[in-house]
């Protein structure tokens, strides 16, 4: 009954009711796209999380001077001592041990180096003071990868290989990697099912076995990317709320205007015995076909603008942005989004209508 | 049929436009309702079309107590009730025969049988060739006698008119009653309002006449005086004082009926000329 050709209310020449296909129109491509971004957010934020969830990276810096092992620290225990103290004068100053961080000239420019860490009561270096040598990057490695094995609740510590990791960078230096370029080296690690590992203990015994290493804890950042995925899913799901409810604002106004100018018509067909249904039907005919055609047009133009969106992004090498395609699931807020729109503002005319005729005896 | 008792209506606090009225009209009868401007006329017959609920008092139609219906039930009830308006009230988007169909469109009626019905009875009453016409392209006598065709077309047991004659000459005016008489005699109870005295002296019918929101009945000729039930009338005399089933009466099927009774359509009864 809802396509029923037979209008006893001239509905269709009323001047209000024609802006509602073009607010119906903007209100589902808005709907659309914030409802696939909405998806697109949390597939993105739930293969993200299958990917790093019970996993850990441990980073190791290169610390330049590692390839001579002429680097130097305060406190290393494990470690042959045979460092001279001007050579430990040299690494501590020029690193800046005390802040933690220091730059090391690389090409003509400075790059940032986390530094092995020393005590900033540290005195000065003395002649026949002991220093600990910084075993080269690879034993390291070797070393780190051995004490993680160790670590109850791991269950898997594999090392990278330096192709690897400069894979890794290769979106944002580009294939052609300087050779001097420091470059950490980093060990995966996979815990085992359900295993809790104290991570900071973990962070201080590997800092001391292994100078450089740094453990780089996915659930911290993971969790972080969580909350930023369900604010930006909430955002989205806020849009499309407010987006249904200027909706259904539009379409109250318009039925009540359609009303107050037919009033004669209405009241005559109320005489005459026309149901409060009869009449409501005529409205929500008319508003469903208003709201089809604009949802039709703006269900179009969303899905034309990620239909562009992902065919540009497909076609860009730039790998700095995260994986946001949209898969084919995604495709069905285009059909949804309008469809709902059409229910929901047919729904409304009839409720308005309906709401109004109870005035009539 | 129509039964009022103690019926008052009042607008916000204003006075009583209509006070105590009570009355009772048999099936298959003819009234006059009379009365100076702004007596009450309207009021009442909206109140007998369900336009409107009094502030108090009941109205009985048709053998049910208004209040107490469902707004469907009242539907149902409206739908046995055909009223011709003083300003006609035609919708000017609609051709002559979708205005006379209507009512049958609202009953749910098929939409085959309800333009042939419809273009039938627009025949009936001269405007055969006006079938497709807008409304606002006749003239008053044309649209005053689509409004008429679309009161009856579903062939309702109560039919009211509200000033019908009051925008057409005394001429076309007689032809209007003669035409509500007719009907009168195919079976339903009929009720005009009217303050053209010079008509309604043409006609034996009883009148309720209504001075100062008060109603008096004066008998018609000595005929037609047992029209006009006594107020405690059971709805079971009342089906028995008229002819009226209950089930209305077939307008269409009676109308030819009629015409090969005396040879003569009704249309040249009622004399009715194109306007």
């Amino acid at each position: 009954m809802i396509f029923r050709q037979y209008f006893d209310l001239p509905l269709a020449h009323d001047p209000v009711g024609r802006f509602l296909s073009w607010i119906v129109g903007v209100m589902v491509f808005l709907a659309v796209l914030a409802l696939v971004g909405a998806w697109v957010l949390a597939d993105a934020a739930r293969r993200w999380d299958r990917g790093l969830a019970g996993t850990l990276t441990v980073q190791i810096d290169s610390m330049t001077d590692a390839r001579d092992s002429t680097s130097f620290s305060g406190s290393i225990p494990g470690l042959p001592p045979g460092s001279t103290p001007s050579d430990s004068t040299e690494a501590v100053g020029s690193r800046g041990a005390a802040s933690g961080a220091s730059s090391s000239r690389l090409g003509g420019s400075l790059i940032p180096v986390p530094l092995i860490p020393v005590p900033k009561t540290m005195s000065p270096p003395v002649l026949g003071t002991s220093f600990q040598r910084v075993p080269d990057l690879p034993s390291r490695v070797e070393i780190a990868a051995a004490l993680l094995r160790a670590t109850p609740g791991v269950a898997r510590a594999e090392p990278l290989s330096m192709a690897s990791s400069a894979r890794l960078l290769e979106p944002w230096l580009g294939e052609a990697i300087p050779d001097d370029l420091p470059l950490p080296a980093l060990i995966d690690v996979v815990l085992a099912p359900g295993a809790s590992i104290d991570i900071p203990a973990l962070s201080k015994r590997l800092a001391a076995a292994a100078p450089g290493a740094r453990v780089d804890d996915h659930a911290v950042w993971l969790a972080d990317l969580r909350r930023l995925a369900r604010a930006a899913q909430g955002v989205a799901l806020l849009v499309v709320v407010l987006v249904a409810g200027a909706g259904v604002a539009a379409v109250v106004y318009s039925v009540r205007a359609g009303l107050a100018i037919h009033q004669p018509v209405v009241e005559l067909l109320h005489i005459i015995g026309a149901t409060d249904d009869y009449v409501a039907r005529q409205f929500q005919a008319h508003v469903f076909r208003l709201a089809f055609r604009g949802a039709v047009v703006g269900a179009l133009g969303a899905g034309g603008l990620l239909f562009g969106a992902q065919f540009i992004g497909g076609q860009s090498q730039v790998g700095l942005l995260p994986d946001l395609a949209v898969r084919p699931l995604h495709w069905t807020g285009v059909v949804l989004a309008p469809m709902a729109a059409c229910f929901l503002t047919s729904l409304t005319a009839r409720w308005t209508v309906l709401r109004a005729l109870a005035a009539l005896p | 049929m129509v039964r009022f008792e103690n019926v008052g209506v009042r607008y916000e606090t204003g006075p009583e436009i209509l006070r105590d009225v009570t009355f009772s009209l048999p099936a298959r009868s003819f009234h006059f309702l009379t009365g100076p401007s702004g007596a009450g006329k309207t009021t009442l017959l909206r109140l007998m079309y369900l336009a409107q609920r009094p502030t108090r008092g009941t109205i009985n139609l048709f053998g049910q107590a208004v209040a107490g219906l469902s707004r469907r039930e009242l539907s149902a009830l409206r739908r046995q009730i055909g009223v011709v308006f003083q300003e006609y009230r035609l919708l000017n988007h609609l051709s002559a025969v979708d205005n006379v169909a209507l009512p049958l469109r609202i009953a749910g009626d098929n939409d085959v049988d309800v333009r042939e019905h419809s273009a039938e009875l627009l025949r009936w009453v001269g405007l055969g060739g006006a079938l497709e016409a807008r409304p606002s392209t006749l003239s008053g006598g044309q649209q005053q006698r689509i409004a008429i065709a679309r009161s009856v077309i579903a062939r309702p047991r109560l039919l009211l008119a509200d000033e019908p004659t009051g925008n057409v000459d005394d001429g076309i005016g007689m032809r209007l009653l003669y035409l509500f008489e007719e009907l009168y005699k195919l079976g339903a109870t009929v009720v005009i309002a009217t303050h053209n005295e010079s008509l309604i002296e043409q006609f034996d019918h009883p009148r309720l006449h209504l001075d100062n929101g008060a109603l008096r009945v004066f008998p018609g000729g000595a005929g037609q005086a047992a029209c006009l039930a006594p107020v405690g009338m059971k709805d079971g005399e009342e089906k028995a004082a008229g002819s009226d089933d209950g089930k209305g009466f077939d307008l269409l099927r009676k109308t030819r009926a009629l015409g090969e009774t005396d040879g003569r359509s009704n249309v040249d009864r009622v004399k009715w000329r194109r306007d």
